[in-house]
């Protein structure tokens, strides 16, 4: 009964310290903010420009033709070659001329 | 290798071509022909894209520029010893000759990676996806069947397979892809510049003075190869000429084929290679090869040995020259003396032929052997085949071989499916040399 006192105790404390601990890197984040330091808000400067780049090409490219592979147009012959039905009625054997022989 | 069904040959595997990034192609962009659904598709079609080095070289630009140059695509090492024994105003007979019978050995890059080499009848390896380490039985020994195969395997009747082999190495263990694609190399011949592979490379410790190996203590690195002493008999070809067919139709021919075990003076002794004697192998050219596209087209015959540097695939721990000092001191039947060589080849194998074999040094005491004591001789006891094995050359019966339970008749090798290039499940390589080569289909290229 004294060990399980004991370990209820320890997972109480282990769980306050991860609570504690994931609160206090909330707090360092929240701190962080651009107002903080100068070279963080240069940073976020940075990073708006070139965010409104991307949405002025992405804008762009809305109009434009997708530059992503062509989709593959060649069903075609996928759906014989994958056939071995089909296959074993179409394919003949062909009439092979041996340039060779020996046992070189 | 089991020759594929028509069918077989150009099936694609729906399922596993899907997952290969190939599939994103067009099949006319590579294959040319129509995407129509009738025959017609066919009319104008590429059957081997990767003939044009364009087609893979376009995205794989790490190796397709390597791989041009390489042996396996220019085919170099042929024309290296044929033009050795001719003369420059033959050469374009030869390289006539050579379009007909030599051009179906170059390998394209799909030729190895997805479909058969056309040397064996062609055939898309594995439903067309793209194969990344060549299946060994597939195409590697579909090629390099009549000699290499025939002693890695162990299918010369009476000897074992290579204890590599039985180790469970395929041939892409020793001979790297950069090899294979001839990254870093200029050879025009497979003997030009260092060893590669080289017994070295694993076995560094072993060589040589300071190995500890008596054997190796006394001859160190320069008398001998590694071979000479590691490998066991392997096919000499004799006469390969062209034929004609009723039909005018010329084909290659060899006239026949021996087993032998020859050391002779090394003919490419040099830095790389720098032993004094080295196994020798007969290679099939004669005088007479090409005299279909010629007259007398081979008319500096004299100039290269037909008895040529061998690297046999069959190396073992022991075999009968390793047996005793005087298995090779003093035993001239395993040596190339003149007396075996054919007299219309004696002047051009007169760089490697041996008069004698070496002497017995002055300080050497002959072993004494105890009566019933094996005497080392060349037959099938267990130093023979390296231990663990019966006297009849069995290539891997034992448990010894396998690290495994295995019947006795039979070198059951585990069935890996990626060992080889396919789904197996019996992986029987045959039973003790026989050249039938067991029942697994799939080990000889089948499914």
């Amino acid at each position: 009964m004294k060990k399980f006192r004991l370990s209820a105790g320890f997972f109480l404390m282990g769980t306050a310290l991860v609570v504690g601990g994931l609160m206090a890197h909330a707090v360092t984040f929240a701190s962080a903010s651009p107002e903080a330091c100068p070279e963080a808000q240069a940073e976020v400067s940075m990073v708006a420009h070139s965010s409104v780049t991307t949405t002025v090409s992405q804008a762009s490219l809305a109009i434009e033709p997708s530059p992503v592979v062509e989709p593959f147009t060649e069903q075609v012959c996928l759906d014989c070659h994958t056939n071995q039905e089909r296959l074993t009625e179409l394919a003949v054997e062909e009439e092979v001329v041996s340039l060779n022989e020996g046992p070189g | 290798v089991a020759p594929l069904e028509p069918w077989e040959r150009v099936w694609i595997d729906a399922e596993k071509y899907s997952q290969d990034v190939h599939s994103l192609i067009n099949c006319t962009d590579c294959h040319g022909g129509q995407a129509v659904d009738d025959m017609s598709a066919h009319e104008g079609m590429v059957d081997e894209p990767a003939a044009n080095p364009e087609a893979c070289g376009d995205c794989h630009t790490d190796v397709t520029p390597a791989h041009l140059n390489s042996l396996h695509f220019t085919l170099a090492g042929y024309d290296t010893a044929v033009y050795e024994r001719s003369t420059p105003e033959n050469h374009p007979a030869i390289e006539n000759m050579e379009s007909f019978h030599c051009q179906n050995c170059h390998a394209t890059c799909g030729d190895c990676h997805i479909s058969q080499p056309a040397s064996v009848g062609g055939g898309l390896l594995d439903g067309h996806a793209y194969v990344p380490v060549p299946p060994m039985s597939q195409t590697c020994t579909a090629c390099h069947g009549s000699r290499v195969k025939n002693e890695y395997y162990g299918l010369n009747e009476g000897f074992p397979a290579d204890v590599h082999f039985r180790g469970r190495m395929s041939c892409v263990d020793c001979h790297t892809g950069d090899e294979m694609h001839g990254v870093n190399m200029t050879a025009n011949h497979r003997y030009d510049g260092p060893a590669e592979p080289s017994c070295e490379s694993c076995h560094a410790d072993q060589i040589g003075v300071g190995s500890g190996i008596e054997q190796h203590e006394i001859h160190g690195t320069e008398i001998v190869s590694c071979q000479t002493c590691h490998s066991v008999q392997y096919t000499n070809c004799i006469n390969c000429h062209v034929e004609q067919t009723a039909d005018n139709i010329p084909f290659y021919s060899v006239e026949d084929h021996f087993m032998g075990f020859y050391i002779g003076k090394n003919p490419e002794q040099n830095a790389d290679r720098p032993y004094r004697y080295t196994t020798l192998r007969h290679i099939p050219v004669d005088i007479n090869s090409f005299s279909y596209y010629g007259e007398n087209l081979l008319d500096q015959f004299d100039n290269r040995p037909t008895w040529e540097y061998a690297t046999p695939h069959n190396i073992q721990k022991n075999t009968p020259q390793n047996a005793s000092c005087e298995s090779c001191h003093e035993n001239d039947s395993i040596f190339l003396t003149a007396d075996k060589v054919a007299p219309e080849e004696l002047a051009a194998n007169q760089s490697v032929i041996v008069e004698h074999a070496p002497m017995l040094p002055d300080w050497y005491v002959p072993a004494v052997v105890e009566e019933g004591e094996d005497s080392g001789d060349s037959g099938g006891g267990d130093d023979f085949w390296g231990g663990g094995s019966d006297s009849e050359g069995d290539s891997g019966g034992g448990d010894d071989f396998w690290g495994g339970e295995s019947d006795s008749g039979s070198s059951d090798s585990g069935g890996e499916s990626d060992f080889w290039g396919g789904d197996s499940s019996g992986g029987d390589t045959g039973s003790g040399n026989n050249s039938e080569g067991g029942g697994d289909a799939d080990f000889w290229g089948g499914n």
